[in-house]
């Protein structure tokens, strides 16, 4: 939640000031427009972003993992719930930013032949523990 | 050269390393000489003679080169491609992940009497992996018989596909497709080949009428006159303009000929690419072939197909006709005649045809479930949302164009009616069906339950508060089904009666009378309130 915090005010703060170096330094769009856009910017990212989004995303991600399948839900705005087949994993890969690690988080990507699935932000060793343990499972379920 | 059909399965599954065709030398030499186009342009004007010949000479080289290095072979149940002259490449590919053979060819190559293979594998989703560009009709023969997938069924009575027709065995007796054609008659064990079903010239031109290239057609006129006015000098155009369309009858005549220009144009292609299209079933491939002067033809093996997809299109569905496609891993998902499984048939008789085509799918026509009333209205959501941005600017357009604003609105909604009107879903004991309407077009998708990658269900607040829900499957040719609302608890059905292998099967529509799905909803449920 915190990392989902800092990572909105980070990207908020840059885009923001962008935005409003813009605001300052431009000529063309309606001063009032270019404020707008701003205004809108911060809201997203600094309130949207850093205060509504986190809680509402921490509070509806589940996964569960069994022999058989993947069953995951993930979102905010709109809930999304995927169901895995394991036979159906094809590979797996985790990944970790420079801020990600600072928190000891790591994104974990399962592909499949017909497209990926996101598991954001997992703590790192549960990471690990999740991938060893789907590369287990889907290795012995396997044929395409 | 030829494998007879005698021969044991481990044998004709060998073939040494050998070159393609010659003729590939001539097809190089052109695709080497068509990418220097540019270079001799320019150079025309300024180098002298001996270097053009000089650059020529490489050209030939290179080309001799490159056939000398690429060489094919299968073994040990793997198809190996060595090519490259500076940077060596192998490229192995396991028998058991081809997705499916495209055989074709063009002009040139049908002059040469050699034919192009693609072979497709899931994964890239654009490009054939290995393209063999010339290999002759015994050479392409042997190399299908090699490729054949050690199925059950061929394991049961012998080497099954061995002794296939060519691909224009059936479309016309071309000289060289006998030999094989031969052995096919003589070996007994191999099966039949079925040929399920001809495109007729009626429904041909019914196809291009309908199809997309009429309107591509117009549309790349209408780019070419901007592009000509781009470029064109101004006074130049407007005196073009003025003396052609000199106003009243001459004008529209010439428009009206214009149009027919392209609508003929667009028939031409259409008839160009999908005429003699022949749907042949042999054992356990599907054999596809077309085309009048540029011929291509597809194997795909049945057990890869992941789902058949029904595509009436606006015009076509009037008509009473549709479209069926087939859907595989591997086969790219921009070039919808590399997946055509019928370019167009009667409704009625398309799930007859399907049956035959495919018995393996299960697929028994039944009426679908409608999404609920009360998902009905939610449908005109997204496309009014959608149609909001263009009505805006249309609106501060001047003049006579601010009318124009009132058209997005009306024509949002009667796209949403259309899309409530048609969403539905069924679930089989072995096939689950999504139906649903794009713009204009209506699909439907019927798919192996087992086959499914991934199900997903997605919830805004608001269809949280109203009890509904859209589904999601994604199959591994990289495309989608989706019913964009419906009943929560129905969706909720799909996903574990398609995304869980479970044993037993209760066909939806008995799940719904006894009212099973609320059980369904609870254990779902139960886990969502938890966390």
């Amino acid at each position: 939640m915190t990392y989902w915090r800092v990572r909105a005010l980070l990207a908020g703060a840059f885009t923001v000031g962008l935005l409003t170096w813009g605001a300052i330094g431009l000529r063309w769009p309606d001063p009032t427009i270019r404020w707008i856009l701003v205004g809108l910017a911060a809201f997203w990212y600094l309130v949207v972003g850093a205060v509504i989004r986190p809680p509402i995303r921490y509070r509806l991600f589940w996964y569960s993992l069994s022999d058989r399948e993947i069953d995951l839900q993930h979102g905010w705005l709109v809930q999304t719930r995927t169901l895995v087949p394991m036979n159906r994993v094809q590979h797996l890969k985790s990944e970790q930013g420079l801020l990600a690690r600072r928190f000891r988080l790591s994104d974990l990507h399962i592909h499949t032949a017909a497209g990926s699935v996101l598991v954001q932000a997992l703590d790192e060793d549960e990471a690990a523990d999740v991938r060893a343990r789907i590369g287990l499972l889907a290795h012995l379920a396997d044929d395409t | 050269m030829v494998a007879t059909p005698a021969a044991a399965p481990a044998e004709s599954r060998t073939i040494s390393e050998r070159r393609l065709h010659p003729a590939y030398l001539l097809i190089s030499f052109g695709r080497n000489l068509r990418s220097l186009i540019p270079l001799i342009a320019v150079g025309i004007w300024q180098a002298p003679g001996w270097s053009i010949g000089a650059l020529a000479g490489v050209v030939v080289l290179l080309s001799v080169a490159n056939w000398w290095v690429k060489k094919y072979s299968v073994r040990d149940g793997s198809l190996r491609v060595r090519s490259g002259l500076f940077r060596r490449t192998q490229d192995i590919i396991g028998i058991n992940r081809i997705t499916a053979l495209d055989a074709e060819r063009g002009v040139v190559q049908r002059i040469c009497g050699v034919w192009g293979l693609k072979i497709q594998t899931p994964g890239n989703n654009h490009r054939a992996s290995v393209h063999l560009a010339c290999l002759s009709a015994s050479a392409l023969e042997e190399l299908r018989v090699a490729l054949a997938q050690p199925g059950p069924m061929s394991s049961a009575d012998g080497p099954i596909p061995s002794g296939l027709p060519l691909p224009s065995a059936e479309a016309d007796a071309g000289t060289e497709s006998l030999p094989a054609g031969t052995t096919l008659r003589k070996s007994a064990n191999a099966p039949v080949p079925e040929t399920l079903a001809v495109l007729g010239t009626r429904t041909l031109l019914i196809a291009a009428f309908t199809g997309t290239s009429i309107p591509l057609m117009l549309a790349g006129a209408a780019a070419t006159i901007g592009r000509a006015r781009d470029l064109l000098p101004e006074q130049l155009f407007r005196r073009i303009t003025r003396e052609v369309f000199t106003g009243g009858p001459t004008t529209a005549l010439l428009l009206l000929a214009a149009v027919a220009v392209a609508v003929f144009a667009g028939i031409g292609l259409t008839s160009l690419r999908l005429a003699r299209f022949t749907l042949v079933r042999e054992g356990e491939r599907l054999r596809i072939s077309r085309g009048l002067i540029a011929q291509r033809s597809g194997t795909i093996p049945v057990d890869r197909v992941q789902a058949v997809r029904v595509v009436e299109g606006w015009w076509r569905r009037l008509l009473g006709y549709c479209a069926l496609e087939v859907e595989v891993a591997g086969l790219s998902s921009s070039n919808d005649t590399e997946r055509m499984l019928f370019p167009l048939i009667r409704v009625d008789q398309a799930a007859e045809l399907v049956g035959r085509a495919l018995p393996e799918l299960g697929w028994r026509p039944a009426p679908i479930h409608r999404v609920p009333v009360r998902a009905r209205r939610r449908y005109f959501t997204l496309p009014v949302l959608l149609a909001l941005p263009p009505t805006l600017g249309l609106a501060f357009l001047p003049g006579w164009g601010a009318y124009l604003a009132y058209l997005p609105i009306p024509l949002a909604l009667l796209v949403g009616w259309g899309q409530a009107a048609d969403a539905g879903w069924l679930l089989e004991p072995d096939t689950v069906t999504l139906r649903w309407r794009r713009v204009l077009a209506r699909h439907t998708v019927i798919a192996r339950r087992e086959r499914v990658q991934l199900t997903e269900i997605t919830r805004t607040p608001l269809q949280r508060r109203a009890g509904l829900g859209g589904v999601r499957l994604l199959l591994s040719s990289r495309r989608k089904a989706r019913v964009r609302h419906l009943e929560f608890d129905d969706a909720v059905l799909v996903q574990h009666r398609v995304g869980r292998r479970s044993t037993g099967f209760i066909p939806s529509s008995t799940m719904r009378d006894l009212d099973l799905a609320d059980r369904a909803r609870d254990v779902a449920s139960g886990t969502y309130r938890e966390a």
